[in-house]
């Protein structure tokens, strides 16, 4: 960075920053309006609403600097458990779902209840070609280890 | 880079809420006036009945009840009946013989209670949002345009980081052109500051401490949706005068948020549809760009009803699709900064990240900035101490 560019970043970096975020971090910051927190019926609304933002609406997942598994024909999918403790606690940059509501970030998580959880995890392992017919349940999930 | 001013608060905008006042907005300035008023009677009542003698003595009591009054525009018996000068008139005063304003009636402190549009009114006295605000020209993507053209042909574009090792004598990074074109490469340098997202970093190959690898792949990154929404033109300035700044909603779009420049122009004019962090924002990344968009009009069309006579056109940002981040900002808690944030910020050999996930500024590009001059000084006494070329 040269000198001009260093001192011109200096001098206004708080106040250009704060463009970016302005109404989001406010809104993050203080208790938020928004109550309207969406409820799911059954594990195809799960994916529905939250995994096909990253994993896609085929569950092919997606490839930029990073990538988004792919969940359809996925072999690690043999595994209800490993599903259910991925959905639970995150792995890398996907969030935990399974944070309490009480421990939520500042920028808001989404968590979902053990069954919710079961459900979405039965849902992948019986779509998109994916015939697991094994069953995750909610007291299943319950007894696995969830993020503190 | 030419900056302009950026309005956060607004005393004309809105706070909405779907189940209050049968759906209608209300303005800031009326809600924030009358909760103001009714907490200062409140609290004046307190101390008149002697409740707050443990905590003041007589004469700091005296001193209480002449800010309250001040504070929450109370009339001289310490009651809040309204004011005009705070919350507007049903006639605004003007000049000659139809000057006279009408007062207007407040809400009752009940009914704001119950809309919980209280909760919108201190947004604008959250330390990064305190007025007076600047934006760039253009936008902030301007920014990182200004370091592009300082830097010029330092930087590689379509650069794909496919692989990062040190050893004990600097760092090689490997990369693909991300359009598939030309075979891989490598860049070796005595010192690496990374400043990749960590969603991406935590699936690159990278030789660093157990420490800093679990550190990196401890941070979830924020959901957040931006819908953008051109109209015809300018209802929210013609109709409803409202000239910059932010409604705050109950709906899932969370605001609307009003262009703080080109007032007053003739044509299409540009609104910031929906700003949505957490389960909202994860629901609307699943969407398509047009379901976003169509999602915003209708929502939108509760607080102001022009969208669907005036909608033009919208586009919309979904964090989470951006291929280059993977996400919005790194989602900290207290409980994984106590844990990792200093293992991420350490110089690990050869290599330090940089980036709002480096910084208590998370989502902000000062956090990115800060972070990156606080790595470089570190890694220069690092190098200096070490003998190295710095």
């Amino acid at each position: 960075m040269n000198a001009r560019l260093q001192q011109i970043v200096k001098a206004h970096l708080r106040a250009l920053a704060c463009a970016c975020l302005a109404a989001a971090a406010a809104f993050a910051d203080s208790p938020s309006i928004n109550s309207t927190a969406p409820s799911f019926d059954g594990g195809m609304q799960v994916y529905q609403h939250l995994c096909q933002g990253c994993h896609m609406a085929d569950a092919q997942g997606a490839v930029g600097a990073g990538r988004y598994p792919k969940l359809a024909g996925n072999p690690a999918l043999v595994s209800r458990q490993y599903v259910a403790l991925t959905v639970l606690n995150g792995k890398n940059g996907m969030p935990a779902f399974g944070v309490p509501v009480s421990k939520m970030s500042e920028f808001g998580s989404v968590t979902l209840d053990d069954a919710r959880i079961a459900e979405v995890v039965n849902y992948v392992r019986s779509h998109f070609g994916n015939r697991w017919r094994d069953k995750a349940t909610a007291t299943e999930v319950a007894a696995l280890p969830h993020p503190p | 880079m030419p900056l302009e001013s950026f309005v956060q608060v607004n005393y004309n905008a809105y706070l909405h809420s779907s189940r209050a006042f049968d759906g209608k907005p209300q303005r800031f300035r009326e809600i924030k006036a009358d909760y103001q008023g009714h907490v200062a009677e409140l609290l004046s009542k307190a101390t008149q009945q002697d409740a707050l003698d443990a905590t003041l003595s007589k004469e700091d009591q005296e001193k209480l009840l002449e800010s309250l009054r001040s504070w929450g525009a109370l009339d001289k018996n310490y009651a809040y009946v309204g004011s005009g000068e705070r919350r507007g008139y049903r006639k605004n005063p003007g000049g000659g013989v139809s000057a006279r304003p009408i007062p207007s009636t407040p809400i009752g402190l009940g009914d704001i209670l119950n809309s919980k549009l209280w909760s919108g009114i201190a947004a604008g006295d959250v330390f990064d949002m305190q007025t007076a605000l600047f934006q760039p020209v253009g936008g902030m993507g301007r920014i990182g345009e200004a370091f592009a053209r300082e830097l010029g042909p330092l930087i590689h574009y379509n650069a794909k980081v496919v692989d990062i090792r040190q050893d004990e004598r600097g760092v090689t990074v490997a990369y693909q052109d991300a359009r598939g074109l030309g075979p891989p490469q490598k860049a070796r340098a005595d010192w690496c500051v990374c400043t990749i997202p960590l969603p991406i970093l935590a699936q690159i190959p990278l030789n660093v401490t157990p420490a800093l690898a679990a550190a990196v792949s401890a941070v979830p990154y924020a959901s957040a949706v931006k819908v953008g929404l051109q109209f015809k033109r300018r209802f929210w300035e013609e109709d409803e005068h409202i000239y910059g700044g932010i409604t705050y909603t109950d709906l899932p779009i969370a605001n609307i948020g009003y262009p703080s420049t080109g007032f007053h122009a003739s044509g299409k004019g540009v609104l910031l549809g929906a700003y949505m962090f957490g389960p909202q924002a994860a629901d609307f990344t699943s969407m398509t760009p047009a379901e976003r968009v169509q999602k915003a009009v209708d929502y939108g069309s509760q607080i102001h009803r022009q969208y669907r006579e005036e909608f033009d056109n919208g586009v919309s940002v979904a964090w989470h699709r951006v291929p280059s981040a993977m996400g919005c900002a790194g989602l900290w808690t207290s409980d994984s900064r106590a844990k990792h944030y200093d293992d991420l910020c350490a110089i690990d050999g050869r290599i330090v990240l940089a980036g709002e996930h480096a910084s208590f500024i998370g989502g902000w590009q000062e956090g990115a900035v800060t972070s990156a001059l606080d790595a470089i000084d570190r890694l220069h006494q690092r190098a200096v101490a070490q003998g190295d070329k710095a």
